[in-house]
């Protein structure tokens, strides 16, 4: 009886494998982009209604902003969408991508616990809250991945004026851990230290977290902040076999009416998160 | 500690609400792991025979290469095949990239090193005589070979458990080639840390319940195997 | 064709270890032929070469009288069958053992469960038949190997050891079944230390040593060296010896295997009749060896004719 339970269950196992790796049926494109535009939820949100409208399906590939471009480059997806418009405007130009569409912007915020031990809180320059948090060898959590958000970071560091070595403050307060967003705003709350954070995924550990962290919005507003969002189809002639023309698509519904209407909707814990840039007055 | 009780509870609700995600994780790490082991199982029984009872040269080599490669961190494997694999790699245009097939490609050779090693430790331990005395009645090759493998069964199931483990319990191959993309190419592992990276930790270890879980259970049926009950 | 086997110039080496070197070698069909010699002779290594388990390094092997190319070997194996001292039990029961052959062979279950109850009734096990046959005791199993290899087809049976793993008291009836085997016909060759066994069994003999046959069935022995210019000896046997007649090899000639012409000149006196290749000294120094023991005079040597 045992061993007819088991050649059952083992051959359960092989109808279901061979399943898992069926082909989808409708058009599907594959899409790179970054861990903290999944994390923020607005794909879950935004991708369907592309399919509803279209029927084409969205693969995603999210890593850091390196490699999602990197994808892009080797021609192993159909389109990115990142928020680097310096290393955006150089995937075109080197060819790789056809066009850039302006998407929408999100911001970055400075987190930390509420002490505030670098006594930022209100500051309204970004560039010259990085500076006292230097100044003051308070510790700062860095992501160190090489994505959007520490691009901006180590940008933000350069207006800022302290001394740097390698895309990186010098001094033993700046701890680089080559992580996602994530990890790295965990590793803040624990050391009570401040990171530069997308506002999409500090709102998910804030209010969306089964435990919320303990960090707080230490700095906002500023237009250095500001992280623009880009999506580029894939350019066929480096790579013939990109589906170029539902790619394009993907690319200008969502500077649509209508996908622009769905990301000024889109909520994370009952906050906007993302504020359209190609139509800016949609709602 | 209220983390692994919280986990539980909410891996019970994954399971038992039916998740379609949730399933669809699972079968996706299970069916590649499936058709890896499946493979280096098929390639490496032959290889395994080969080295217990052939004589060549360089055969010392090749189990040293084998002997390494069990070790080998999945993410050199996955690195490795991506430039294979990539569109710009020699195997570009077959598409492979980040699906499932490609975990099961990665999966496949991070677990034939230890099939061949796994196995040949159980042929070779096994008295010469057995594969001996089924020549001399007569058995082809491969008739004495199934009568090696039939009498060190228990070391074989053994075996498949340690491949199908190492496969289904990595992270670095199903992440680099498969890409982790939702409903696609997720398995239990880059479900669980993505999870992780998130910060969702009570989802990451519900998830690492339901692995252990399933993990047992195909244990279980794999163990009925080994029983040495004096039946034919 | 009573020929059974015929080795040529076979040798078996491993590494730079000679384990067996035969310069011919004729066994006959039928009867129970001894192997003798003590371990480490090379006994256990031509039982597996004859079994066609073993590729010997060179040489020719002849099986009833057909060459066996190293390729063509497994064909032929389960006409002789190997049967190690501690007999090898497939896990499962013995039924399932004594089909074993059967059923690799391909023949229907009901047919060969049949057969198998037949044979394991003949070599007195049945009621063992669901019996897990790894747990059989030294005397079943080598009944069960019997079976077994009857079951394959076997013409000829290599057993080494038979009674070794055997307690005192079963030996008895299994050295019975051994012989009443050999009466139906089965060629059987037995590598043995045991006195009582070769006593009682076997017929013929065949000593190893250090991996050289020191003696064997049909082949005469010198008493000590002789140096002499002749090809053709006159000898002398001794009254217990047996019939020896037609032609025979010559074994272990210190220079050359040539053949040999035995003429039985009388009941006690044959002529040895060398032919001379080409080209080779007539002074030579004369070594041959006989079955058992047995030793001959010089009686006469003559040189060949001008």
């Amino acid at each position: 009886m045992r061993k007819f339970c088991s050649i059952l269950f083992l051959a359960l196992i092989f109808a279901l494998a061979g399943t898992s790796g069926a082909a989808v049926a409708t058009e599907t494109i594959k899409m790179s982009t970054t861990t903290s535009t999944q994390d923020s939820g607005l794909l879950d949100v935004l991708l369907p209604e592309f399919t509803k409208d279209t029927g084409i399906e969205v693969q995603v590939l999210a890593k850091g902003t390196g490699a999602a471009i990197r994808d892009g480059i080797d021609g192993n997806v159909d389109v990115i969408f990142v928020h680097d418009p310096e290393r955006e405007e150089k995937f075109v130009a080197d060819g790789f991508g056809t066009k850039r569409f302006k998407v929408m912007h999100n911001d970055f915020v400075i987190v930390g616990d509420p002490s505030d031990p670098a006594g930022i809180k209100g500051e309204k320059s970004a560039a010259q809250a990085f500076k006292t948090i230097a100044d003051k060898k308070t510790e700062f959590i860095s992501r160190g991945d090489d994505s959007g958000t520490h691009a901006k970071e180590v940008a933000i560091w350069k207006l800022s004026g302290v001394p740097m070595k390698d895309k990186a403050p010098e001094g033993a307060w700046y701890l680089s851990v080559g992580q996602g967003m994530g990890k790295t705003l965990i590793m803040a709350a624990e050391k009570k230290a401040y990171a530069l954070s997308d506002r999409g995924s500090y709102i998910a550990q804030k209010f969306g977290a089964e435990n919320p962290t303990s960090l707080e919005i230490i700095v906002e507003g500023d237009e250095a902040l500001f992280n623009p969002y880009g999506v580029i189809p894939v350019n066929p002639a480096k790579h013939p076999q990109v589906k170029i023309g539902p790619a394009t698509k993907f690319a200008e519904w969502l500077v649509s009416a209508k996908g622009q209407q769905v990301i000024a909707q889109y909520k994370l814990k009952g906050q906007q998160v993302f504020y359209p840039d190609a139509i800016p007055t949609a709602k | 500690m209220s983390v692994f009780w919280e986990s539980f509870l909410a891996a019970m609700n994954l399971i038992f609400s039916g998740d379609q995600e949730v399933w669809k994780i699972v079968f996706v790490s299970l069916g590649c792991t499936f058709w890896a082991s499946l493979g280096a199982c098929l390639l490496g029984l032959p290889i395994s025979f080969a080295l217990a009872y052939r004589e060549f040269s360089g055969k010392r080599i090749l189990i040293l290469i084998f002997n390494t490669l069990q070790s080998v961190p999945t993410v050199v494997v996955g690195l490795f095949l991506y430039v294979f694999i990539s569109r710009r790699g020699i195997f570009g245009p077959l598409d492979l990239l980040y699906t499932p097939k490609a975990i099961s490609l990665g999966q496949f050779f991070l677990i034939l090193p230890l099939v061949v090693m796994f196995t040949l430790a159980a042929i070779s331990r096994l008295d010469r005589r057995y594969h001996q005395t089924a020549l001399t009645l007569g058995a082809s090759g491969w008739q004495a070979a199934l009568v090696v493998l039939r009498e060190s069964r228990f070391a074989l199931v053994a075996a498949v458990c340690a491949a199908f483990g190492r496969g289904v319990a990595e992270v670095g191959v199903s992440m680099m080639l498969g890409g982790n993309i939702k409903g696609f190419s997720r398995t239990m592992t880059t479900a669980m840390a993505l999870e992780y990276d998130k910060g969702e930790f009570v989802m990451a270890v519900a998830l690492g319940l339901i692995l252990l879980l399933v993990s047992l259970i195909l244990n279980f049926s794999l163990s009925q195997f080994q029983s040495h009950r004096g039946e034919q | 064709m009573t020929e059974l086997y015929r080795l040529e110039k076979v040798s078996q080496v491993f590494g730079d270890r000679v384990v067996l070197d035969i310069e011919s070698l004729q066994l006959e069909k039928r009867g129970i032929l001894g192997l003798l010699g003590p371990n480490g002779s090379g006994k256990t290594t031509l039982l597996k070469i004859l079994a066609f388990l073993e590729r010997p390094t060179q040489g020719r092997i002849f099986f009833q009288g057909q060459e066996v190319a190293p390729r063509e070997m497994a064909a032929f194996r389960s006409k002789a069958v190997w049967s190690p001292q501690y007999p090898i039990m497939f896990s499962g029961s013995l039924l399932y053992n004594v089909e074993f052959p059967l059923k690799i062979k391909g023949i229907p279950a009901a047919t060969r469960r049949k057969r198998a109850l037949e044979l394991l009734e003949l070599v007195g096990l049945t009621e063992l038949v669901k019996a897990p046959a790894p747990k059989l005791s030294g005397g079943e199993s080598q009944r069960a190997s019997l079976a077994r290899a009857l079951a394959a087809g076997a013409e000829v049976l290599l057993l080494d050891e038979p009674t070794a793993s055997v307690d005192a008291a079963a030996r008895g009836s299994l050295t019975e079944l051994i012989a009443s085997l050999a009466r139906e016909g089965l060629s059987i060759i037995l590598a043995t230390h045991d006195q009582a066994l070769e006593e009682r069994l076997v017929q013929r003999k065949i000593r190893l040593l250090d991996g050289k046959i020191v003696q064997a069935e049909n082949s005469l022995t010198l008493v000590g060296e002789l140096t002499v210019a002749a090809d053709c000896l006159t000898l002398l046997l001794p009254p217990e010896a047996p019939r020896l007649n037609g032609r025979l090899k010559i074994l272990s000639l210190t220079r050359q295997t040539e053949s040999a012409l035995v003429e039985a000149l009388d009941e006690s006196q044959v002529k040895v009749t060398v032919r001379l290749s080409g080209g080779a000294s007539l002074e030579r120094a004369w070594s041959l060896t006989l079955g058992d023991t047995l030793e001959a005079r010089v009686l006469a040597a003559k040189a060949p004719e001008a």
